[in-house]
């Protein structure tokens, strides 16, 4: 018998996941967060680490992605990045009733810049 | 009858307001575990110097939990924390700008004490309000 955040973690698992679903992990409130798409491509996000408590559902996600265009004032490296993502979810009656991402800029940031 | 996991919540919330928010550094010695793991600021020393360079850069800082959950032993908290560039941050001499920026912090908390800590901050919205751009 499964509880129920245990289906809820499933049914957040399974939505970022789904390629169909990739346009709405890319956006968050963060003033930057178009460039994300203009500046590194081929870009698959995975599941790190859920928390979940009553109808929410919290997941770590790490996006991964090549850095090919200019971000925060960094010239393209060409390199392989891993960004993380926090995206929080309401679920409710096993839909996703609403969701919000927010990236971790702090552990980007060295990926990208001039060494 | 409070579950674990309200306990744990309850232990975080009340850390961030002792050691991030009245800059009590020697809290750390009540609420840390003796085998305290830190993955942001390597050690219990880190993390009361990095809190002392932020108080010093942003004196009148001020940290809100918006969101806190616990599952188990991890509680997951989404804060923001707002203040003035008063003081050098990293090498920035102060601006008088403001700053609103939200943090992610995750703790492991073990027989009422954090265990554990790792932390996650949007660096890119911090620069671009320090500068002011």
């Amino acid at each position: 018998m499964k509880t129920m955040e245990q289906k809820n973690v499933e049914a957040v698992t399974a939505f970022i996941e789904d390629v169909a679903n990739q346009g709405m992990l890319e956006k968050t409130d963060q003033f930057f967060a178009p460039q994300i798409v203009d500046a590194f491509t081929d870009r698959r996000f995975i599941v790190d680490e859920t928390l979940a408590q009553g109808e929410k559902v919290v997941a770590r996600i790490f996006m991964t992605a090549v850095h090919t265009g200019h971000f925060a004032g960094n010239a393209p490296t060409g390199r392989t990045v891993k960004a993380t993502q926090f995206r929080e979810f309401r679920v409710i009656d096993g839909d996703i009733a609403d969701h919000r991402g927010w990236f971790d800029t702090a552990t980007l940031l060295p990926q990208i810049q001039a060494q | 009858m409070k579950t674990i996991e309200q306990n744990n919540v309850e232990t975080v919330n009340q850390f961030i307001e002792a050691f991030w928010n009245q800059s009590e550094l020697d809290s750390v010695d009540r609420f840390l575990s003796d085998d305290y793991q830190e993955l942001a600021y390597q050690s219990k020393e880190g993390l009361k110097k990095f809190a002392a360079t932020i108080l010093e850069a942003f004196p009148d800082k001020r940290y809100t939990v918006e969101e806190i959950i616990g599952q188990g032993d991890r509680v997951l908290v989404r804060m923001t924390v707002k203040g003035t560039h008063q003081g050098m941050f990293f090498g920035t001499a102060p601006t008088g700008n403001t700053i609103d920026v939200t943090l992610y912090r995750q703790y492991r908390v073990v027989d009422g004490k954090i265990a554990e800590h790792r932390g996650w901050i949007d660096m890119v919205t911090m620069w671009s309000q320090i500068r002011g751009s």
